[in-house]
C-alpha cells in the first residue's frame, strides 16, 4: 500500500507546490482573481436588481448575474491558466537546470504531469475561491444546481485546456518569451472557435445529451494530445510519438462511432451530422498526416517500424471513416460534402507535408498557414455573389467551410470544378515535394 | 566501464567530435584535459545521454547510449558544467527533490540526504534558500545531488571551477573519497595540477581528437625522453659547465654563473646520471643541489597540444 502511494508521488509536483505556493506572486495573482471578481459580482449585481426590482423578478436578476461572473472568469482564466505553465518547461531550459532533470530517472511524462498538476490544482483553488460569491445566486434563485456546476465545469475544463496547450508550447520552445507568445497568439485563434462552441452550447435551445458527450469526448481528446504533445516535446520517443497517434485513433473511432449510433438510433438527427463529418475530416487529416520523426536516429528507425506512423495507414482509415455515411446516409448534398472534405483535407494537408518534410516541426506552421489561405480568401469572394447558378466555377468553393455553409444555406449539389482542379493540383504539388525529398534521402544514404 | 567507439559530432559542418575511441575501466578515475573548445564537455554530454553522436556508439556500464539511455541514466551521475539551480527552495527540499526524482524510497531519503550534505561539507546550510548559498557551494550542492542516488559512474564537468583554492582542496579530497569507494569517476577540468594528483589516467582531447590517453605516468615517460637535470654548486661554476659541456649524455646547459646554477637535460641512463653525481661532488665544485625537475600536467598540456583555438 505505502508503496503505492509512493508511485503516485510525483517529486515535480511536490517541487512545484512548495515553490509555487510559497511564492508572494502566486498569492498575489490568487487575490487579484478574487477582487476582480467580487467587484464584477458587486457591479453586475447592481446592475440586475436595476433591471429587476419586484420580487417574482429575481431569478432574472439571479440569471443575469451568474452570466456575468461566467463570462469574467472566462477571460481572466484565458488570462491567468496559460501563464502558470508557458516557463514550466522553458525556464528550466533557460535556467539550465533541464540537462540535470533529463538525467534524473524522471520520466518525461512525470515531469509533465507534475508541472501541469500545479497549474491545475492553482486552477482548481482559484475557482473554488469564488464559490462563496457565486452562492448569491442561490439566494437570487433562477440557477439550478446543476446549471450551476455545469457552469464551474466549463470554466475548469476551459482554464485546464489553457494551461495545458501553456505547458505544450512551453515544451517546445527553449525560450519562455515565445513559448508566451507563440501561447497567447493560438489561444486567440482557439478562443474564437471555443467561444462559438460555448455560445452554441450555453444557448442552444434543447441541446441533445449526445453533444455533450461528444464534446466532452473532443474536450478530452484535445486535453490527452496537448499533454503527450508536450512530453514528446521534452524527449523526442518513439514510444510517446506511438501513444500519440494511439489516442488520436482511439478517439476517431469513438467519436465516427457516435456518431453512426446517433444517426440509427435518434429519428430527429438527420444527415447533419455527416454532412458536419466533412469539414472535420478536413481537419483530421491535416493532424493525423503530421510528418512526424523523432530526432534520433534510433529512435527514428523504432518509429517508422509502427504502421502509425505511415502516412497510408491514415489516409485509407480517414477514407474509410468518410465512406461509412455511403452506407447509412440518404442525403446526397450531405454525402457530397463528406467527399469534398476527404478531397480537400488530403491534399491540403499532403502539399503542407511535402513542405515540411525537411523541417517537421514547422509542420503545424505550414498547415496553419495553408488553411488560413484556404478558409479565409475564399470567403471573401463568397461575400457578393455566391449563389446556385455560378456555383461551380466559384472560388469560394475552394473553402470546406463555405461549402459547409452553402450546404446548410442548401445549394452545395453541383460539382466544385475550380475546387476540384485546384485541390488536384496541391496533391501533385505536394507528391513531387515528397519524391524529391526520398530521393535526395537515398542520396544521402548511398 | 565506459567505451567510446568512433564517436563523431558534428553540428552543422564544424566537427566537434573526430571520431574519439576512449576506454575507462572500473574504477578509474579519468583526467579529462583539452583546450576551450576541445570537446570535451560534448563528449560528457554524449556519455550522459543528452546528445546524440552523429555517428559511432558509446557504452555506459553494457549499456549502449543510443539504444537504452534509461538503463544507463540509473548507474550514472551527471553534473554539468553550467546549471541552475531553483529559486525559492531550502537546500534540504533542493536534495529531496533529486532524491525523489531518482527514486529513492522514501524512508531513506532523509539518511541518503544528510549523508551527501556530510560529504560536501554543507550540514551547516541545511535549512538555506538555495539561491542564498555562494558559487562554490552552489558547485557543491550540486556534486551533492548528483551522488544521492549513489552511482557507480561519475561524470563531473569542470567540478572544480569557481572554487578557491580551499575548498578546491576540499573537493579533490571529496573526489579522492570518492575513488577510494570504488567509483568510476570522468572528470574534466582546466586546472592541471589538480588532476595529476589523483587521476590514475588521463586523455588529452584537442580539436575533437583524442592526442593521446593512458596513465599518468606512462604518458609523462613517453613524452620526457629527457631528464632535465639542476645543479648548483658554490664554487668553480664555469670549470663543472666545460667538464658538463664534454658529456656525452649532456645536451642544452644553460649556465646562471651569478646563481651559480647549472641546467640541462641528460639522456642516459640512471646510472650514468649517478656517475655525473658523483663527478661533481668533488670537494672542489662544493655541490649543494642534484635534482631532476619535476615535469607535471601543466607541461604536459602546454607540450601536447598546440593551442588551436576554435
Ligand atoms: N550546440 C552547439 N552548436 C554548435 N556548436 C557547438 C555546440 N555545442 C558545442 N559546439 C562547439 O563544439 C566545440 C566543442 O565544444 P565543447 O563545449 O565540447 O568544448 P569544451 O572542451 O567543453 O570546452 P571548454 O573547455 O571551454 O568547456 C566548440 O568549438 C563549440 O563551439
Ligand atoms: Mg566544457
Amino acid at each position: 500500500m505505502a508503496n503505492w502511494v509512493e508511485k503516485l508521488e510525483n517529486p515535480v509536483l511536490v517541487k512545484e507546490m512548495r515553490v509555487g505556493f510559497r511564492e508572494k506572486k502566486v498569492f498575489y495573482a490568487l487575490i487579484a482573481w478574487v477582487v476582480i471578481v467580487a467587484l464584477v459580482a458587486s457591479i453586475s449585481s447592481l446592475a440586475a436588481f436595476e433591471g429587476n426590482k419586484q420580487l417574482d423578478k429575481l431569478p432574472e436578476a439571479g440569471k443575469y448575474f451568474m452570466e456575468a461572473l461566467f463570462w469574467v472568469q472566462l477571460g481572466l482564466l484565458a488570462m491567468l491558466a496559460p501563464s502558470l505553465t508557458t516557463s514550466a518547461v522553458s525556464g528550466e531550459r533557460e535556467r539550465k537546470s533541464f540537462d540535470m532533470l533529463l538525467t534524473t530517472h524522471l520520466a518525461p511524462s512525470e515531469l509533465i504531469y507534475g508541472k501541469f498538476g500545479f497549474a491545475a490544482s492553482f486552477i482548481i483553488l482559484a475557482l473554488c475561491a469564488t464559490v462563496p460569491l457565486e452562492s448569491i445566486v442561490f439566494f437570487l434563485g433562477g440557477v439550478s444546481l446543476v446549471s450551476f456546476l455545469t457552469t464551474k465545469l466549463i470554466l475548469l475544463a476551459f482554464g485546464l485546456l489553457c494551461s495545458l496547450y501553456g505547458l505544450m508550447m512551453s515544451a517546445r520552445e527553449n525560450r519562455s518569451a515565445y513559448a508566451t507568445g507563440q501561447t497567447y497568439l493560438g489561444l486567440v485563434f482557439i478562443c474564437w472557435f471555443g467561444l462559438m462552441g460555448l455560445l452554441g452550447l450555453r444557448y442552444g435551445e434543447d441541446i441533445p445529451l449526445l453533444v455533450y458527450f461528444v464534446v466532452g469526448l473532443t474536450l478530452l481528446y484535445i486535453a490527452l494530445f496537448l499533454f503527450w504533445k508536450a512530453v514528446n516535446h521534452l524527449e523526442e520517443r518513439a514510444r510517446h510519438l506511438k501513444i500519440l497517434l494511439s489516442i488520436g485513433l482511439t478517439f476517431y473511432l469513438l467519436i465516427l462511432g457516435t456518431a453512426a449510433f446517433a444517426q440509427y438510433s435518434l429519428p430527429d438527427v438527420d444527415d447533419a451530422v455527416w454532412a458536419i463529418s466533412g469539414p472535420v475530416h478536413y481537419l483530421l487529416f491535416g493532424l493525423l498526416l503530421n510528418p512526424m520523426r523523432p530526432a534520433r536516429k534510433i529512435e527514428r528507425r523504432r518509429f517508422e517500424k509502427s504502421f502509425l506512423s505511415r502516412p497510408v495507414f491514415w489516409v485509407l482509415l480517414l477514407t474509410v471513416g468518410l465512406m461509412l455515411p455511403l452506407t447509412i446516409c440518404d442525403n446526397d448534398r450531405a454525402l457530397a460534402i463528406c467527399l469534398y472534405g476527404l478531397m480537400a483535407g488530403l491534399c491540403s494537408a499532403w502539399f503542407a507535408r511535402g513542405l515540411s518534410l525537411n523541417k517537421p516541426a514547422r509542420y503545424p506552421q505550414i498547415l496553419g498557414a495553408v488553411w488560413l489561405l484556404l478558409n479565409v480568401l475564399p470567403a471573401f469572394t463568397a461575400i457578393d455573389s455566391f449563389d446556385r447558378y455560378s456555383h461551380a466555377w466559384h472560388p469560394a468553393t475552394i473553402s470546406p467551410i463555405t461549402m459547409l455553409i452553402a450546404y446548410a444555406d442548401g445549394h452545395a449539389s453541383t460539382t466544385p470544378n475550380i475546387a476540384v482542379a485546384f485541390y488536384l493540383g496541391l496533391f501533385l504539388v505536394g507528391q513531387a515535394l515528397h519524391i524529391r525529398f526520398n530521393r535526395k534521402k537515398k542520396n544521402r544514404a548511398g | 566501464m565506459i567505451q567510446c567507439r568512433g564517436i563523431t559530432k558534428v553540428y552543422g559542418d564544424f566537427v566537434a567530435l573526430d571520431s574519439l575511441d576512449l576506454e575507462i575501466e572500473k574504477g578509474d578515475t579519468f583526467g579529462f584535459i583539452g583546450p576551450n573548445g576541445a570537446g570535451k564537455t560534448t563528449t560528457m554530454r554524449i556519455l550522459s545521454t543528452l546528445l546524440e553522436p552523429s555517428s559511432g556508439t558509446a557504452t555506459v556500464g553494457e549499456y549502449s547510449v543510443l539504444e537504452h539511455p534509461e538503463e544507463i541514466r540509473k548507474l550514472l551521475g551527471y553534473m554539468p558544467d553550467k546549471f541552475g539551480v531553483y529559486d525559492g527552495m531550502k537546500v534540504w527540499e533542493y536534495l529531496d527533490f533529486f532524491a525523489g526524482a531518482y527514486r529513492l524510497p522514501k524512508a531513506s531519503r532523509p539518511q541518503a540526504i544528510a549523508d551527501v550534505l556530510e560529504l560536501t561539507e554543507l550540514s551547516q546550510k541545511r535549512e538555506f534558500f538555495v539561491e542564498a548559498l555562494s558559487t562554490g557551494m552552489r558547485q557543491r550542492l550540486c556534486l551533492a545531488k548528483t551522488l544521492l542516488h549513489d552511482p557507480q559512474v561519475l561524470i563531473l564537468d569542470e567540478p572544480a571551477s569557481g572554487l578557491d583554492p580551499r575548498a578546491r582542496i576540499e573537493m579533490r579530497e571529496l573526489l579522492k573519497e570518492l575513488t577510494r569507494m570504488g567509483k568510476t569517476i570522468m572528470i574534466s577540468s582546466h586546472i592541471l595540477p589538480e588532476l595529476s594528483d589523483f587521476c590514475n589516467r588521463i586523455g588529452v582531447l584537442e580539436a575533437g581528437k583524442l592526442i593521446t590517453a593512458g596513465k599518468v605516468d606512462d604518458i609523462m615517460a613517453t613524452l620526457q625522453s629527457d631528464r632535465r637535470i639542476t645543479v648548483k654548486l658554490l664554487r668553480e661554476v664555469e670549470k663543472a659547465a666545460e667538464w658538463l659541456q664534454n658529456h656525452e649524455h649532456v645536451s642544452d646547459l644553460d649556465v646562471e654563473p651569478q646563481k651559480s646554477i647549472l641546467r640541462f637535460a641528460f639522456s642516459g641512463e640512471l646510472d650514468d646520471l649517478a656517475l655525473v653525481s658523483q663527478s661533481l661532488a668533488d670537494p672542489t665544485y662544493g655541490l649543494i643541489g642534484f635534482e631532476e625537475d619535476k615535469t607535471d600536467l601543466e607541461d604536459l598540456f602546454l607540450k601536447v597540444t598546440e593551442g588551436i583555438v576554435r
